[in-house]
C-alpha cells in the first residue's frame, strides 16, 4: 500500500515537472516574439504598383507605390518622360528618373500645395499629395516615424530615414544624377544631405548602401521658391532589424525651431 | 487518478515537442552544385515551350578550341554533338520549319508536317537521329502554328581523337547554345543538363573549371575542360623562368619526367608483335614514342598604341573630354610539343656492332591576344530636367506656380494659411483631379508648334557638351533645343550662354539638361568615329601582337654514350664509358647546333659527329621551317682495323684511312663481357627463326647458371615482365627546341657470348690453343666484300677458299661468287676433276722460252734471283692478291718477253676461265700446252 503511494506521488512530482518546462517553453517563445516584433509592418502593395493611369490627357506608367510611416502618404509611384507632372492630378508621386531594374539610388517627387507655411500641419483632408511629408519637421513625429515603403517591380523595399531637412533649390543641381551611383556617388551624395539634416539619426550609412529620397516644394522659409524639403531613407541591410533607432535634434534643427517658433505667434487668421 | 495522470503526461509531451517543432529553425537546403565531375556530356533540353507566330527556337554549336586549332601537327578535332533525339508535341494542322546551318549558311529548310504517329517516324523522316552539329552549326526551328509547340531535344557528343586525348592539358570550351526568341519559356523551369562523356571515353576525371549559366532570353552555355587520361599527371606541372617570364610546362607521356627509358618488356612485346623494324622508315617504333608540351604566356605592354575616347561632346572651342587608354597589353601564348623517338634495344655479340638513333622534333605556335582593350563609353541623351516651373505642364517641380505664390502674397502676407491655400488653390489650378484610365494623347499641338519654329527660319541642330556631370547645349542657330511631351511641344529659345534655357511660353523656368556627364558620348556619330580609329590601332596592335614565332638562339647539345664492361688483367672486370662524339679528352664533349652570324651552324660534318641529320631551325645553315626543330643522332661511327681487327672510336683520318674501314655503328670491343643475358635470350627467341640460338643448348645453360663474372645469378633463361636490365646505351639532349629542353634518353643492349656460336673450333691435341689468335667478326650479309667499294663489308676484300664463298642471293637459291673474279668452288671442284693433270704440261702456269737472247741476257745480268722484292697487290677490279716479280714485270724485268701465257694471265694465278671477266680489262685463262705448240716458235 505504501508503495502504491509512493508510485503515485511519483507520478505527480513527474508530471508536474513536465508541465512546468512546458510552461517556461511557451513563455520564453511568447517573449522571444514580442521582443522580435519589427517596428514597422510591411503593407505589400506590389500588386498594384504597376499599370497605367492618365490623368490630364497625360498617360503615366505606374512605376511602384510609396508608403510612409505615420502619414496618409499611400500613393503610386508615376513615371511619364515628358515629365508632365501637375500639380491639379492628386494622388500620385512621381520619379525623377527611371529604368529598369532595381538602382541605388531613386528620387521621388510629389506636390506640396496645402502644406507650404512655416507650421505646417501634420495632417488634414487637402492632404492628396506629398503635404503630409511636412510633419518630419517636428521632432516628436520624426522620433515616432522612421520608416518608408517603396513597392517596386513586384517587390517590397523598406527604408531607413537618416537624413530630414531643408535643402536650397540651388543647391539641389548639386547632388550626383543618375540612378546608379558609384562609390564616390553615393559617398558624395551621403555627405552632401547629411550636411542639411536637421536631425542626426542613429543609423549606419555608407557608400555599399542604397538610398530613396522623397522630395516635395516648401514655403517654409517664405515666398520664394529657395527651399525644398527632403526626407532621405537607406534600405534596411539583409539581416538588420527594423526596429526604432534613436534620432536627436542637431544644430541645423535651432534655425527651424525658430521659425516655427515665429510662425506660433503669427496665428492663422 | 492513474489513468488522468497517464494522459496528462502523454499531452505534455506531445504539446512540448509540437513547440519546440514550431520555434526552431529547421531548414532543408537544397545543394545545387554548379560543376558537376560526374554527369555525362550530353545535352538533354526538354520541355522548351514556343509561342506562336513565327517564334524560333534554335539550337547552335560554338567551340572555342584555341589551342587545339593551333597545335601543328596535331589532328584538328572539334567537338560535335549529335541531335540524337528530338521530340516536337502538341503540333497541330500548321507547320514548324526546320532549318539546318552549317557555318551560319543556310544549308537546308524543310517543312515539318504535323501528324507523324510515332516520335519514329519524325526522327527517320528528317534524319534527325544523324543531324550532326558542328562547329558554327546550327538547328533551328520556327513556329508558324497558332499554338505552343513543346521541342525536346537531346543532343550527344561525339568521340574525340585519341592524339588529342594524349596531348591535352588546355581547355577546350564547347558553347551549347539554345536560345528563343520572345515568348519562349523553359518548362519546367529549368532544363536539365546533363553531359555524357563520349562511350568510346575512359570515364577520367573531368576537371571541370566551368559553370552553367542561364540567361533571361532563354539561352545557356556549359564549359568544360578536356583533359582525359591523363588528368591524373596534372600535378606535373613544373615552373621555369624563361625568356620574358616565368613559363610553366606540363609534361605528358608515360613519363612524366624529362628521362625517357626503354622498357624491355614492352620492346619484347612489339618485337613479337611486329617483328623488327625492316628500314630506315620503320626504326622508330610506338613503344618508344613519347610526347611532352610545354606552354609558357607573357605578356608585353604595347607602348606605343593607346585608345582614345572623345566624351562629352564639344564646346564651342571645339573642346571635349578625351579619355586615352595607355595600357594596352599583348599576351603571347606558345605551346611547343615534343615528340621524342628512340630506338629499340639491341641483342649484339663481341665484336659486333650495332646502329642506335634517337630522334627528337618538336612543333611551336604562338597565340597572341590582345588584352586591356577598354570598354568603349556609352552614349547617352541628356534629358531636360526643369526645377521652379511655372507651368503646369512642364517638368519636375514639386510646388506652387508663380501664379499661386501671388495668390498667397496678397491673400495672408505669405503665410500660406489653410485658408489662403485652398482659396488660392480653387483660384490657380481649379478643382482636383484624380488620377484616371489612360487615353491616347492629342499630338496636333506638337505639330503645329513645330510648324511655327520651322516657319521662322530657325532649326533644332547643335550639340550637347558636357563638363564633369554638367551637360550644355550647344546650338547652331537660333534654337536651343526642342522637346515635346505628350502631345504638347515647346522650342526654347537660348537666352543666355551656358547651361539653360528657356520655354516659349515661361520664361521663368530654369531647365539643366541631366541624365548624362562627359563620361558619355552625347551627340550621334560621335561614337562611331572613336570606334573607327580604335579599330586601326587594334588592328596594329594585333599585328604587332601576332608575330611570326621565331627560332630559339639557345645553342642545343647532343650526345651519346655506352658503357661497356670488359675483364682487365689488372683490374678485373671494369665498366668505362665511351662518350661520342669522341675526342681525346671524352668527357663533357657535346655536338652542338648553335646560332651565329644569323644562321644556325651544327657540327654535324666533322667526322666525329653524332648529328645525323636536323631540320627546321636546325637546318644547319639554311633555316627551313621556324616553327620547327628536328635533329636525329646517333653513333658517329666504329673505325676497324682492316688487318688487325682494333677498333677505334676516333676518327681515322689522312694516310692512315686506306687501312681501316669505317662502320656507322657502334662496335662492341671482343672484350665485352655479357650483360642483359636474358633480355638476349628471349629476344632470340622471338627472331631467330632458323632455330640457331637455342638457349636450350647444355652448353649454354652450363654457362649461365654459375654467376660467373658480371653475369647475375639467374635461375630462369628468359626475360620476364618484373626482370630488370641494365642500361649502358645513354643519349643527350640539353636545350633542345624552343623552351630548351634537356632530354635524358636511356636505353640497352645485350650481349651474351655465354652461348655457344654455330661453329665451334675445339683444339686438336696437338696445337696450343691459347692464341695468338686473331678472331675476327664478319657480317654474315656482306661475309666476302667484292671490291674497295662496300663500305659496310667487314673484311677487306679478299678470296676465302672455303665453301662460304658461295654467297646465295636474295632467294637463297642460286648460289654463286658475287663479283668474283673466280668462283673457288667451281674451281675447287675442277681441280679435283682433274686429279694430277692440273701439274702436266696441259695446265701450265708458266712457259718461258729460253732462247739464245734470253740466255744472253740472263748471264749479263747480276740480278740475285733469291730476292723476293717484288710487291704484293690485290687487284681490286678482280680481287686477286698476287705477287709481282720483278723478273716478269717492269722496266727491267727479264723474261717479260719470253712469259706463256700472256703477262696478264699472271695476274690471273693462271685461273682457268671459271671466271667472270666482265668487269675486268684481262681475261683470266690458263695456257693449254697444245695452244703454245701451234704458236710461237719451236726451241
Amino acid at each position: 500500500m505504501k508503495k502504491k503511494k509512493k508510485i503515485e506521488r511519483s507520478k505527480v512530482i513527474g508530471l508536474f515537472i513536465i508541465s512546468a518546462l512546458f510552461l517556461i517553453v511557451v513563455i520564453v517563445y511568447g517573449v522571444n516574439k514580442l521582443f522580435s516584433r519589427e517596428y514597422y509592418e510591411i503593407v505589400p502593395k506590389a500588386q498594384d504598383a504597376v499599370g497605367m493611369v492618365k490623368g490630364y490627357e497625360v498617360v503615366y506608367e505606374k512605376k511602384g507605390w510609396l508608403q510612409v510611416q505615420g502619414t496618409s502618404i499611400s500613393l503610386p509611384v508615376l513615371y511619364q518622360a515628358e515629365k508632365n507632372y501637375p500639380v491639379e492630378l492628386q494622388g500620385y508621386s512621381w520619379l525623377t528618373d527611371y529604368s529598369p531594374g532595381f538602382h541605388n539610388h531613386f528620387e521621388i517627387m510629389g506636390h506640396n500645395i496645402f502644406n507650404l507655411s512655416s507650421s505646417p500641419e501634420i495632417e488634414s483632408n487637402d492632404f492628396l499629395r506629398f503635404e503630409q511629408l511636412m510633419a518630419f519637421v517636428y521632432y516628436d513625429f520624426a522620433k515616432e516615424n522612421k520608416y518608408i515603403q517603396l513597392s517596386y517591380e513586384g517587390k517590397e523595399y523598406l527604408y531607413k530615414i537618416f537624413m530630414v531637412g531643408f535643402i536650397p533649390t540651388a543647391d539641389t543641381i548639386l547632388l550626383p544624377p543618375g540612378l546608379d551611383y558609384t562609390e564616390e556617388d553615393m559617398q558624395e551624395y551621403i555627405s552632401r544631405v547629411k550636411s542639411y539634416s536637421i536631425y542626426d539619426y542613429r543609423v549606419d550609412v555608407s557608400k555599399n548602401d542604397k538610398i530613396l529620397s522623397l522630395g516635395t516644394c516648401t514655403r517654409f522659409y517664405g515666398n520664394n521658391n529657395d527651399w525644398e524639403f527632403f526626407v532621405v531613407g537607406r534600405l534596411v541591410r539583409n539581416g538588420e532589424r527594423v526596429d526604432n533607432y534613436s534620432v536627436s535634434k542637431n544644430d541645423q534643427y535651432v534655425k527651424v525651431e525658430e521659425k516655427l517658433k515665429g510662425s506660433e505667434e503669427n496665428e492663422e487668421m | 487518478m492513474k489513468k488522468c495522470s497517464k494522459r496528462i503526461i502523454g499531452l505534455s509531451f506531445f504539446v512540448t515537442l509540437l513547440v519546440l517543432c514550431m520555434i526552431s529553425p529547421f531548414s532543408v537546403r537544397a545543394e545545387s552544385s554548379q560543376c558537376d565531375n560526374t554527369k555525362d556530356h550530353l545535352v538533354n533540353a526538354y520541355g522548351i515551350t514556343v509561342a506562336p507566330e513565327e517564334s524560333k527556337f534554335n539550337i547552335s554549336m560554338k567551340i572555342d578550341s584555341q589551342y587545339l586549332t593551333s597545335i601543328p601537327g596535331l589532328r584538328q578535332n572539334k567537338t560535335t554533338f549529335k541531335v540524337s533525339r528530338i521530340l516536337i508535341t502538341k503540333l497541330l494542322d500548321k507547320s514548324v520549319r526546320y532549318s539546318e546551318y552549317v557555318e551560319n549558311t543556310d544549308k537546308l529548310a524543310q517543312d515539318l508536317i504535323a501528324d507523324y504517329a510515332t516520335e519514329a517516324d519524325l526522327q527517320s523522316a528528317f534524319g534527325l537521329g544523324s543531324k550532326i552539329l558542328a562547329d558554327g552549326g546550327s538547328i533551328s526551328f520556327t513556329n508558324y502554328q497558332t499554338g505552343d509547340v513543346q521541342y525536346y531535344v537531346v543532343l550527344e557528343s561525339t568521340g574525340f581523337d585519341p592524339i588529342l586525348q594524349r596531348n591535352c592539358g588546355v581547355d577546350a570550351v564547347s558553347t551549347v547554345v539554345l536560345s528563343f526568341e520572345s515568348y519562349a519559356r523553359f518548362v519546367p523551369e529549368d532544363p536539365e543538363i546533363i553531359v555524357v562523356d563520349p562511350p568510346t571515353r575512359k570515364t577520367g576525371k573531368i576537371e571541370c573549371s566551368g559553370y552553367a549559366t542561364r540567361y533571361s532570353q532563354g539561352s545557356f552555355e556549359y564549359n568544360y575542360c578536356r583533359d582525359w587520361d591523363l588528368a591524373e599527371r596534372k600535378s606535373d606541372t613544373r615552373r621555369f623562368t624563361f625568356g620574358k617570364g616565368e613559363t610553366y610546362y606540363q609534361r605528358y607521356g608515360e613519363n612524366a619526367a624529362e628521362a625517357f627509358s626503354c622498357n624491355a618488356w614492352a620492346a619484347l612485346e612489339y618485337i613479337k608483335a611486329n617483328g623488327l623494324p625492316q628500314s630506315d622508315e620503320d626504326y622508330y617504333t610506338e613503344v618508344n614514342r613519347k610526347y611532352m608540351i610545354g606552354v609558357s604566356s607573357y605578356t608585353d605592354k604595347l607602348d606605343s598604341l593607346r585608345y582614345a575616347y572623345n566624351t562629352g561632346g564639344q564646346n564651342s572651342s571645339g573642346v571635349g573630354n578625351r579619355v586615352i587608354y595607355e595600357d594596352i597589353y599583348c599576351k603571347r601564348t606558345c605551346t611547343e610539343i615534343v615528340t621524342v623517338e628512340y630506338g629499340l634495344p639491341v641483342a649484339s655479340k663481341a665484336g659486333m656492332c650495332f646502329e642506335y638513333k634517337v630522334k627528337v622534333t618538336s612543333r611551336v605556335n604562338c597565340d597572341a591576344e590582345v588584352q586591356n582593350i577598354p570598354k568603349p563609353p556609352s552614349p547617352c541623351e541628356p534629358y531636360p530636367f526643369c526645377r521652379s516651373l511655372t507651368s503646369s505642364w512642364t517638368n519636375d517641380d514639386a510646388g506652387p506656380s508663380v501664379e499661386f505664390d501671388s495668390c498667397i502674397a496678397s491673400c495672408d502676407g505669405g503665410k500660406y494659411t489653410s485658408n489662403c491655400s485652398r482659396k488660392c488653390y480653387n483660384e490657380v489650378y481649379g478643382v482636383n483631379t484624380a488620377l484616371e484610365k489612360d487615353r491616347m494623347p492629342n499630338f496636333s499641338e506638337v505639330v503645329e508648334k513645330l510648324n511655327v519654329y520651322r516657319n521662322a527660319g530657325c532649326d533644332f541642330q547643335g550639340k550637347y557638351y558636357a563638363h564633369g556631370s554638367y551637360v550644355y547645349w550647344t546650338p547652331a542657330s537660333c534654337l536651343a533645343r526642342y522637346y515635346s511631351h505628350s502631345g504638347r511641344a515647346n522650342a526654347c529659345v537660348k537666352t543666355e550662354g551656358g547651361g539653360g534655357f528657356s520655354a516659349e511660353c515661361d520664361c521663368q523656368m530654369v531647365c539643366q539638361w541631366q541624365g548624362c556627364s562627359d563620361a558619355y558620348y552625347l551627340n550621334p556619330g560621335e561614337k562611331e568615329n572613336d570606334a573607327t580609329k580604335n579599330q586601326k590601332i587594334y588592328e596594329r596592335a594585333l599585328e604587332e601582337c601576332e608575330k611570326e614565332v621565331e627560332c630559339m638562339t639557345t645553342t642545343a647539345e647532343f650526345t651519346i654514350s655506352v658503357d661497356y664492361t670488359y675483364r682487365d688483367k689488372d683490374k678485373g672486370v671494369t665498366t668505362t664509358t665511351i662518350n661520342f662524339p669522341y675526342t681525346d679528352n671524352s668527357s663533357g664533349s657535346f655536338d652542338s647546333i648553335h646560332y651565329e652570324n644569323g644562321q644556325f651552324a651544327c657540327t654535324k660534318d666533322q667526322a666525329n659527329s653524332t648529328i645525323i641529320s636536323s631540320m627546321g631551325c636546325y637546318a644547319c645553315g639554311q633555316i627551313s621551317n621556324q616553327g620547327e626543330y628536328q635533329t636525329e643522332w646517333g653513333f658517329p661511327g666504329t673505325w676497324i682495323n682492316k688487318k688487325t681487327g682494333v677498333l677505334s672510336y676516333k676518327p681515322i683520318v689522312g694516310s692512315q684511312e686506306e687501312n681501316w674501314t669505317k662502320r656507322k655503328k657502334f662496335c662492341l670491343p671482343f672484350d665485352a663481357e655479357n650483360v642483359n643475358q636474358k633480355w638476349w635470350n628471349s629476344y632470340f627467341e622471338i627472331v631467330d627463326v632458323s632455330g640457331n640460338y637455342s638457349y636450350q643448348d647444355s652448353n649454354y645453360v652450363n654457362n649461365i647458371e654459375g654467376c660467373g663474372g658480371l653475369t647475375e645469378c639467374q635461375t630462369t633463361s628468359t626475360f620476364t615482365q618484373t626482370d630488370s636490365v641494365r642500361e649502358n646505351i645513354h643519349a643527350r639532349a640539353r636545350k633542345f627546341g624552343y623552351f630548351g629542353w634537356n632530354i635524358d634518353i636511356n636505353c640497352f643492349y645485350a650481349l651474351n657470348d655465354s652461348f655457344p656460336s654455330y661453329e665451334t673450333y675445339t683444339c686438336d691435341s696437338s696445337e696450343s690453343c691459347d692464341g695468338p689468335y686473331v678472331i675476327r667478326s664478319v657480317d654474315l650479309k656482306k661475309m666476302f666484300p667484292s671490291n674497295k667499294a662496300d663500305e659496310n663489308a667487314s673484311r677487306s676484300p679478299g678470296y676465302n677458299w672455303s665453301s662460304y664463298a658461295k654467297i646465295p642471293n636474295e632467294k637463297g637459291t642460286n648460289y654463286s661468287t658475287v663479283d668474283f673474279s673466280a668462283d673457288p668452288y667451281e674451281y675447287a671442284l675442277w681441280l679435283q676433276q682433274n686429279n694430277y693433270t692440273i701439274y702436266s704440261d696441259e695446265n701450265l702456269d708458266y712457259y718461258v722460252k729460253l732462247d739464245k737472247a734470253m740466255l744472253k741476257k740472263l748471264k749479263s745480268s747480276d740480278r740475285d734471283y733469291t730476292k723476293f722484292d717484288g710487291k704484293v697487290e690485290v687487284d681490286q677490279n678482280n680481287v686477286v692478291m698476287n705477287y709481282q716479280s720483278p723478273l716478269f714485270r717492269g722496266g727491267d724485268a727479264l723474261l717479260s718477253t719470253s712469259v706463256y701465257p700472256n703477262i696478264a694471265v699472271l695476274r690471273c694465278n693462271n685461273i682457268d676461265k671459271h671466271t667472270k671477266a666482265s668487269n675486268y680489262d684481262a681475261q683470266c685463262f690458263v695456257v693449254q700446252s697444245t695452244d703454245l705448240k701451234e704458236s710461237g716458235t719451236n726451241e
